[in-house]
């Protein structure tokens, strides 16, 4: 963390006043698609929208835009985590974040398994369908620590 | 009725003073707003592709529609419930600044588009449910609200430079 706060690239982004409002803004557009991704994905395992459509290749959509927003807003996260390494290296919300945000990870990869082998199914198994829960939890959490961020 | 005067009467009522000088209202709300935000605005994205064809190819635009419009209703809900009480908390200074009148313009022409949508193409989707080519004012409508919804979050995010 000292070695990213004293990187270069931190000092440019730390000392110009544009780039962290606008690393925050991409930041917020990609969150949208992360966020909305997960929703809809995790949704439609627990058979909400969608409930009479069996394997029509949406998940795959959700998916997709799930994983656009991920790579989009770890790129953004990353670049403003370099402008303000230290800060958020002592910053107890940046540890909750990311330890929800490990959490959540692992909770959409494994959602993502198993409702591989599950699928072609009307009703989903129950075990999937909580971790379909646990997963919206845990994105969630990583929101909230995030906004957090600012704040303590 | 002057508009100032209703944004004073908000800004001094208890709810105001409460989410303004408690610790943890403000910090609280604006996560639950980006939620929402969030959910309005990223499935209203994946619902504009649709529209232009881009993606869920295998789904009829009314099943995506009955799929993915509650979904953006209820971020709608949270987004507005959780952006009056922010509001609320700092009404006078919203009033004055000019990022937050951008902001509401462009929602209302987001919802003007929608509107025109709805009552427009979206009337005889039967016709064109499962067309690769949707029709020209489905697409200008999911084109002007995918420039309209990120211009919202920019003006959102810009009152906080004001």
């Amino acid at each position: 963390m000292e070695w990213l706060d004293g990187s270069s690239l931190g000092s440019i982004l730390r000392e110009s006043a544009w780039a962290i409002p606008t690393l925050g803004t991409l930041h917020l557009f990609t969150l949208t698609a992360l966020v909305s991704g997960a929703l809809l994905a995790n949704l439609r395992v627990l058979g909400i929208p969608f409930r009479h459509q069996v394997a029509d290749g949406s998940e795959r959509s959700f998916d997709r835009l799930f994983v656009w927003g991920l790579g989009g807003s770890a790129v953004t996260g990353l670049l403003m985590l370099s402008g303000e390494a230290l800060k958020c290296y002592l910053n107890p919300a940046f540890r909750w974040k990311m330890a929800a945000l490990v959490i959540a990870l692992v909770f959409s990869l494994s959602v993502r398994q198993w409702r591989a082998r599950a699928t072609r199914q009307k009703e989903q198994p129950l075990g999937l369908r909580f971790a379909a829960a646990g997963c919206l939890l845990a994105w969630a959490a990583t929101l909230v620590a995030g906004r957090l961020i600012a704040f303590v | 009725m002057d508009l100032a005067l209703v944004f004073r009467w908000m800004h001094d009522s208890p709810l105001g003073v409460e989410i303004r000088e408690s610790p943890f209202w403000f910090p609280i709300l604006l996560a639950v707003h980006i939620a929402g935000l969030c959910t309005l605005t990223g499935s209203v994205f994946l619902f504009d592709l649709r529209l232009l064809g881009l993606v869920l190819g295998q789904t009829k635009v009314s099943i995506a529609a009955r799929g993915i419009l509650p979904v953006v209703w209820s971020g709608f809900v949270v987004a507005s419930g959780s952006g009056l009480l922010l509001l609320t908390s700092e009404a006078v200074k919203a009033y004055g600044n000019p990022a937050f009148r951008w902001k509401l313009a462009i929602m209302a022409l987001a919802g003007l588009n929608a509107l025109v949508f709805h009552l427009g193409a979206f009337r005889h989707v039967s016709e064109w449910d499962d067309a690769a080519n949707t029709p020209w004012n489905a697409r200008v409508a999911a084109s002007l609200s995918l420039i309209c919804w990120p211009a919202v979050l920019l003006a959102g995010r810009a009152m906080a430079y004001f």
